[in-house]
């Protein structure tokens, strides 16, 4: 029964990532063909900047979480997701300082796709989760990613209602 | 400190930051990071706005000593 329901779940998720995947490498490859000489320096240099804030962060959450697991018994038992959930955090922290300092988003129509984008993944996650047998913690990892793009489109909105104000005589 | 040559340098070709941004290849903000003085450019991003905008570096981007 548990390997039926993990078939049906990973299966559609499975099959969207590939399609999400193919989508965002045709897209890449317009965008490329497109403008092939947008290279933003600034945008460069603060990407790498919040990278290796994210190395330094990854390695101590790597070296410091077994340590964790000997002395909290919770992280024992649900060893695996709390560990995704911490890289997850680390992957948002890079979004959220990249969106921040206006380097993830090359013109304000590619950062209104990135808004659909973020929205429409998180519809998709939550239907996913409302069409098998409802909210529970076997799916965690869906959660996990509700949460993420739920997290990544307020923090865009915000941005964008921020800029909108902040801009406004430029 | 604020760069109010090239922003005056910009609006005097009648150009947005986003259309100055689209031709030398850069993002809107960054051009207005550097109108804003927050951010110090590469040599070759500066010769690019300065060949955009009909100007040489130093009419743009030189500051007279006090």
């Amino acid at each position: 029964m548990a390997g039926k329901i993990a078939f049906m779940i990973l299966t559609p998720i499975v099959l969207a990532c590939g399609v999400l995947l193919g989508y965002l490498d045709r897209e890449a490859r317009e965008r490329g063909e497109a403008r092939p000489d947008y290279v933003d320096e600034r945008q460069i240099l603060i990407q790498g900047k919040a990278y290796k804030y994210c190395f330094a962060l990854v390695f101590v959450y790597t070296v410091l979480y077994p340590f964790a697991c000997l002395f909290w018994p919770v992280l024992q038992t649900q060893a695996i997701s709390w560990f995704i959930a911490g890289w997850f955090a680390v992957y948002l922290f890079f979004q959220i300082y990249c969106i921040w300092k206006d380097a993830m988003f090359i013109n304000s129509d590619h950062r209104k796709s990135g808004l659909n984008g973020h929205l429409w993944s998180g519809i998709f996650f939550i239907a996913l989760v409302y069409f098998q047998d409802g909210l529970n913690l076997e799916h965690w990892f869906i959660v996990l990613l509700i949460i993420l793009h739920a997290i990544l489109f307020l923090n865009i909105l915000a941005k964008i209602l921020v800029d909108r104000t902040r801009d406004a005589g430029d | 400190m604020k760069n109010l040559k090239l922003k005056s340098a910009r609006a005097a070709k009648d150009l947005s930051q986003e259309e100055l941004a689209r031709r030398v290849g850069v993002s809107r903000q960054t051009i207005n990071a550097i109108e804003k003085g927050d951010y110090n450019p590469t040599l070759q991003l500066c010769i690019a706005i300065c060949k955009e905008l009909g100007k040489t570096l130093d009419e743009l981007f030189w500051e007279p000593e006090p």
